[in-house]
């Protein structure tokens, strides 16, 4: 409690959200029904950037006057470090592109009667996000997983007169419940074995005072919720829901599954088994089965993902299965940690995780205009796109090749430090030589895309208009994506000087 | 590590086999004596006044969610009234502002189903 007096400020963004979901939600309330709720969008967006000026005035307080140590709020259920506050930032910058896309887009609102709630609803999302990479005990966490959930599934089917909609939000609403109980589970074994919910203490207990009869179950509670988080975080083999749900629901509403919800789960995920797991798979010699189930994971991610998506005529649905073989990409680090002491893991996953969020944003800016031109999202509305648009094509074709990891680009850069990361170990080897073949592989429809845009003939020949607010979130991916490639040093320095 | 393999194991054959187990036996052990109201539906011990597979209208369940707000709202401000003034003299007025913070966040949720009318049974 005299942390949270003393360095509550610290907690200035999440205040911001609050107040502003809070407002909104009241303003949505008050206002005559009759009149247009599309000034919500702008209200959300205004939040979203006061939300980021406070986090970039919070990070430079606590780096020049707390020397940039942890501080941890309410018995360190809270906490406040590198870690949270890069992935907070990644979180936002995602929710920042994403209300761009809702607001350049028609076909992305969702009539006058729901279009406060999409926007409120986004933010409490991210405020679930926020807690699930800044919490450190199993409540906190559960907390926040199930606030970013439930708004998520709301948000899928919030156009509740579109069939495909309400079919995606049905499919992620059994899924997801279904994963979170899992979780669930898992939590409660290790409660129950540990008798503690913040994960220092477990880790505390799990070190000192645990039973060597009840080791099995703290092991079958990690993989219980391995299991719930390979679900919310779409790795093979519990990706099934992934395309599904990607193609019944906006553009903008995929690219926010797309980034936001993987960045936040994998968050946790890593916070789970670096406070509290680790230790004890090392002392017991269980880091090898951790090793094994992980790089499963990773491996079938990727294969999956790779040959699912080579036969996708659909461009969200290729997106799906490309994000799944993404996120195989970024459990290779992880699955390695124990191998590589974790050295370079920060700096090598969140490099990644930060090319991800720009080129699958900008990604999906383009199939939410383009598609919403065409009436269809299939990948053949992207024909001849080059005549109809140059720049638009240019721009896709960057961030089709960054996908793909093809050199110039910043996903590229970043494939080859989890490359470097992945040779550095003799088991990582295996993991390394399947992402390049299941590299070249992805090559095949990446390209296919690109072939469209430039060689075919467009069925309709007029110039596609970009509304402004897409430009900018375009420009930016665009350019962060091209920037990122030839000066990678920049962020990595960033993310040294945090400690990472 | 065989030791718990076999703990594991147990757990979860036990868990298969109780509640087999309990059917089973009490199907065996019972007397078997129907007759028309025992096999009436369990309603509280009143007589059932129809089938119960009707339909509910679907506003029942929004006052039922509407109901769990309230129930949240006593299961904190109980334990919290009971340990307030221990905790009023380590942590000062901050108890106080805690549970008008949360008060504030539920009386929201009744504020958002009053405005959209849900208490209206139309």
């Amino acid at each position: 409690m005299e942390t949270f007096l003393k360095f509550g400020y610290l907690l200035l963004p999440e205040a911001i959200i609050i107040g502003s979901i809070v407002l909104l939600m009241l303003l949505d309330l008050f206002i005559p029904a009759k009149r247009s709720r599309r000034f919500f969008g702008w209200l959300a967006l205004l939040a979203g950037l006061g939300a980021s000026v406070a986090l970039i005035w919070v990070w430079i307080i606590w780096k020049t006057h707390l020397d940039g140590r942890p501080i941890q709020y309410f018995d360190s259920a809270y906490l406040f470090d590198a870690v949270s506050l890069i992935l907070k930032l990644f979180i936002l910058l995602s929710l920042i592109f994403v209300f761009l896309l809702s607001l350049g887009n028609k076909q992305n609102s969702t009539g006058n009667s729901y279009q406060a709630e999409y926007y409120y609803l986004m933010l409490v999302a991210l405020l679930g996000a926020w807690v699930l990479v800044s919490s450190a005990d199993l409540i906190t966490l559960f907390v926040g997983l199930e606030l970013l959930s439930l708004a998520s599934y709301i948000l899928v089917g919030i156009r509740k007169e579109d069939q495909n909609a309400v079919e995606a939000a049905w499919k992620y609403v059994v899924l997801g419940g279904v994963a979170s109980a899992f979780i669930l589970y898992g939590m409660s074994f290790l409660y129950g074995m540990t008798g503690n919910t913040n994960l220092m203490e477990i880790y505390n207990s799990l070190q000192l005072s645990v039973q060597p009869e009840a080791i099995l179950y703290i092991y079958l509670s990690f993989f219980l919720m391995l299991f719930g988080f390979g679900f919310k975080i779409s790795a093979a083999p519990f990706h099934t829901w992934v395309a599904d749900v990607y193609q019944g629901t906006t553009s903008a509403m995929a690219a926010f599954l797309a980034t936001i919800t993987k960045v936040a789960i994998f968050g946790f995920i890593v916070r789970l088994l670096l406070l509290s797991y680790l230790p004890l798979f090392y002392r017991n010699n269980w880091n090898h089965y951790l090793e094994w189930a992980l790089m499963g994971i990773a491996i079938l991610s990727m294969i999956v993902g790779n040959v699912l998506a080579l036969r996708q005529t659909e461009a969200k649905r290729l997106m799906a299965y490309s994000g799944i073989a993404q996120i195989g990409y970024i459990l290779v680090p992880l699955t390695l940690i124990t191998l590589t002491q974790g050295m370079l893991f920060f700096r090598v996953t969140f490099f990644y995780f930060f090319a991800y969020i720009l080129m699958v944003a900008g990604a999906f800016a383009v199939i939410s205009q383009v598609t919403a031109q065409a009436g269809t999202g299939e990948i053949r509305a992207f024909a001849g796109l080059y005549r109809r648009n140059p720049l638009l094509a240019f721009a896709m074709s960057i961030f089709l090749i960054s996908l793909a990891g093809f050199p110039l680009t910043a996903g590229f850069i970043g494939k080859f430090f989890l490359l470097t990361n992945a040779f550095m170990t003799k088991k990582g080897i295996l993991l390394g030589v399947v992402m390049i073949l299941t590299t070249i592989l992805s090559y095949f429809y990446y390209f296919r895309f690109v072939r469209q845009m430039y060689f075919r003939q467009p069925d309709q020949p007029e110039r596609i208009a970009i509304p402004w607010t897409l430009r900018i979130a375009i420009t930016i991916s665009l350019v962060g994506t091209i920037a990122l490639a030839l000066l990678p040093q920049l962020l990595l320095q960033l993310l040294q000087s945090l400690g990472l | 590590m065989n030791h718990n393999l076999l703990v594991i194991t147990l757990f979860l054959v036990l868990g298969l086999a109780l509640p087999i187990a309990a059917f089973t036996l009490s199907r065996f052990l019972r007397p078997d004596i129907p007759s028309v109201e025992k096999r009436l539906n369990y309603e509280s011990g009143l007589a059932p006044q129809e089938g119960s597979w009707v339909q509910f209208h679907v506003r029942y369940y929004l006052f039922a969610l509407l109901f769990v707000i309230f129930d949240v709202e006593t299961a904190f401000l109980y334990p919290w009234a009971v340990v307030y003034d221990s905790l009023r003299s380590s942590m000062g007025l901050m108890i106080l502002g805690e549970m008008v913070l949360f008060l504030f966040f539920l009386v929201l949720g009744l504020v958002y189903a009053w405005k959209k009318k849900v208490l209206e049974w139309k």
